[in-house]
């Protein structure tokens, strides 16, 4: 069943936001087309718009309490994803020639491409910034009775006991963030 | 239960009317939505009153307007709302908004400080759609004019018409219930196996023509599934059911090859009646035996 995925600008730059380690590696290695003068800030723009469109919605997610009560339904941690993230976008840009403006353009067009799928496969929780906090990417599934939706939570907790409910921030309509007492920013 | 329960969370959903399967999606709301929501429990269990003292929901009575009841929570009539009560985890769809005529009920789950769903809250969109559907009737003052309001607008209500928790379900327009549960499907799918219970537990009679009657009647297969519900037929005794037929003109007549009561064709509803209560005798005035019926009744304490 189809379900409506929302917030579309803050997909597509959470998406945008999972590339940040990519445009750390192009500003450090830089490019023989692009002045550093442009390719500079246009990498810390790709990095810090993103992240603080992020770090926004979580924020408001906090503020207007948009929380969700989860019962935990076979939890399964995809660390493998990140593997996934690496080979097929990460890796292979990094490692394409930036010397002339066809291949710059190429390797940007490959970049759309790559962020069109993420963004349609809804990989906008590969962050990241997640990772460096310590975020786990759960994958819950939902009661199967009724519309077997799963959906993506990110929790720092190493492992979940069956039926165990939680309380989670919404960030999208199939990730959520899970909430804690004395919550540690983000 | 009574409303003492401090909740920490609301959560708020709509059911969709797809063909003929219900679809429930959550719908994100703020805190403002959360306050009105739990104002609208509030009022619930206010008009309930007393929640102990609340009869269970009987399928053929006729309830008034402010008769609440009660059904338990493993009643095979509640089966749907037990299962939308027990559901977790529903992904959040606030596009389901947008096609208001299609919006069947809408529901609040309230949450305990244990995030334990403690009562999940139902109403039948009636207003709730109204209001979306003359939009354009409705004028909003900006700065110093009226301009007409275009964007949709959702009513709620003042009060939940069900309140669904781990032990019952408390109905406030048990009227209503019959429509969002819809007994009248499963009366169809449970009448026919009522009317073999009936002749089972009442082998002294010859009930043939019940079926007949139960498959061409509602109000005959509604009154025999309630009656059978109820479970007591088994211990009523014979003779006194012949007595209380004669007494209230139901003909009954003895086949003389089996001994058994054969029930006069057209009568099964005048004779189901009588098992459940519903038709009597009064005999206040000397020398007449008022025959009665009563749509509503109850059993006095």
């Amino acid at each position: 069943m189809k379900t409506p995925e929302g917030f579309p600008i803050v997909r597509l730059m959470m998406v945008l936001s999972s590339m940040a380690p990519l445009f750390v590696l192009v500003a450090l290695r830089g490019s023989q087309v692009v002045p550093d003068l442009w390719l500079t800030p246009f990498c810390f723009i790709m990095i810090a718009a993103p992240l603080a469109t992020l770090l926004n919605r979580i924020r408001v997610a906090q503020n207007i309490e948009d929380e969700k009560e989860i019962t935990i339904r076979n939890a399964t941690d995809h660390r493998e994803y990140l593997l996934v993230y690496l080979f097929t976008m990460l890796v292979p840009l990094y490692q394409a020639d930036y010397s002339t403006a066809r291949s710059v353009w190429a390797a940007a067009i490959a970049f759309v491409f790559i962020v069109f799928i993420f963004y349609h496969m809804n990989l906008h929780y590969m962050n990241i910034a997640f990772a460096i906090c310590q975020y786990r990417v759960y994958t819950i599934d939902s009661d199967k009775e009724k519309d077997g939706v799963p959906f993506i939570l990110l929790s720092r907790d190493h492992a979940f006991q069956n039926e165990q409910k939680i309380t989670a921030y919404r960030i999208s309509n199939t990730v959520y963030i899970q909430k804690y007492e004395k919550e540690k920013p983000t | 239960m009574t409303y003492t329960t401090e909740f920490s969370k609301v959560e708020f959903g709509i059911c969709q009317e797809l063909g003929d399967r219900i679809k429930c999606s959550q719908v994100p709301c703020d805190p403002s939505v959360r306050d009105v929501l739990l104002g609208m429990l509030a009022q619930t269990y206010s008009s309930l009153g007393e929640t102990e003292s609340l009869r269970y929901f009987d399928i053929s009575q006729d309830y008034t307007a402010s008769q609440g009841a009660k059904l338990r929570i493993d009643d095979p009539i509640a089966d749907e709302l037990r299962r939308l009560f027990e559901h977790d985890n529903a992904v959040p769809n606030a596009q389901i908004m947008r096609t208001p005529h299609a919006i069947w009920c809408y529901y609040a789950i309230f949450f305990d400080n244990n995030h334990r769903k403690t009562v999940l809250a139902l109403k039948k969109a009636n207003q709730f759609k109204v209001v979306s559907q003359v939009r354009n009737r409705l004028t909003l003052q900006v700065n110093d004019m009226l301009t007409v309001l275009n964007e949709p607008v959702f009513k709620f209500d003042v009060d939940f018409d069900l309140v669904v928790s781990e032990q019952d379900i408390l109905v406030l327009r048990p009227n209503l219930l019959k429509h969002i549960i819809n007994i009248a499907s499963y009366v169809k799918t449970t009448s026919i196996l009522a009317a073999e219970t009936l002749a089972t537990d009442l082998p002294t009679f010859n009930l043939t023509s019940m079926r007949a009657a139960v498959e061409s009647k509602t109000r005959v297969a509604t009154l025999l599934t309630a009656l059978v519900r109820r479970g007591d037929i088994a211990r009523m005794s014979d003779d006194l059911i012949v007595e209380a037929c004669k007494r209230c003109k139901v003909v009954l007549s003895k086949d003389d090859k089996d001994g058994r009561y054969v029930l006069k064709p057209g009568d099964e509803l005048n004779f189901l009646k009588t098992l459940d209560r519903r038709r009597y005798t009064s005999s206040l005035i000397p020398g007449e035996d008022e025959v009665w019926e009563a749509a509503n009744r109850h059993k006095a304490t």
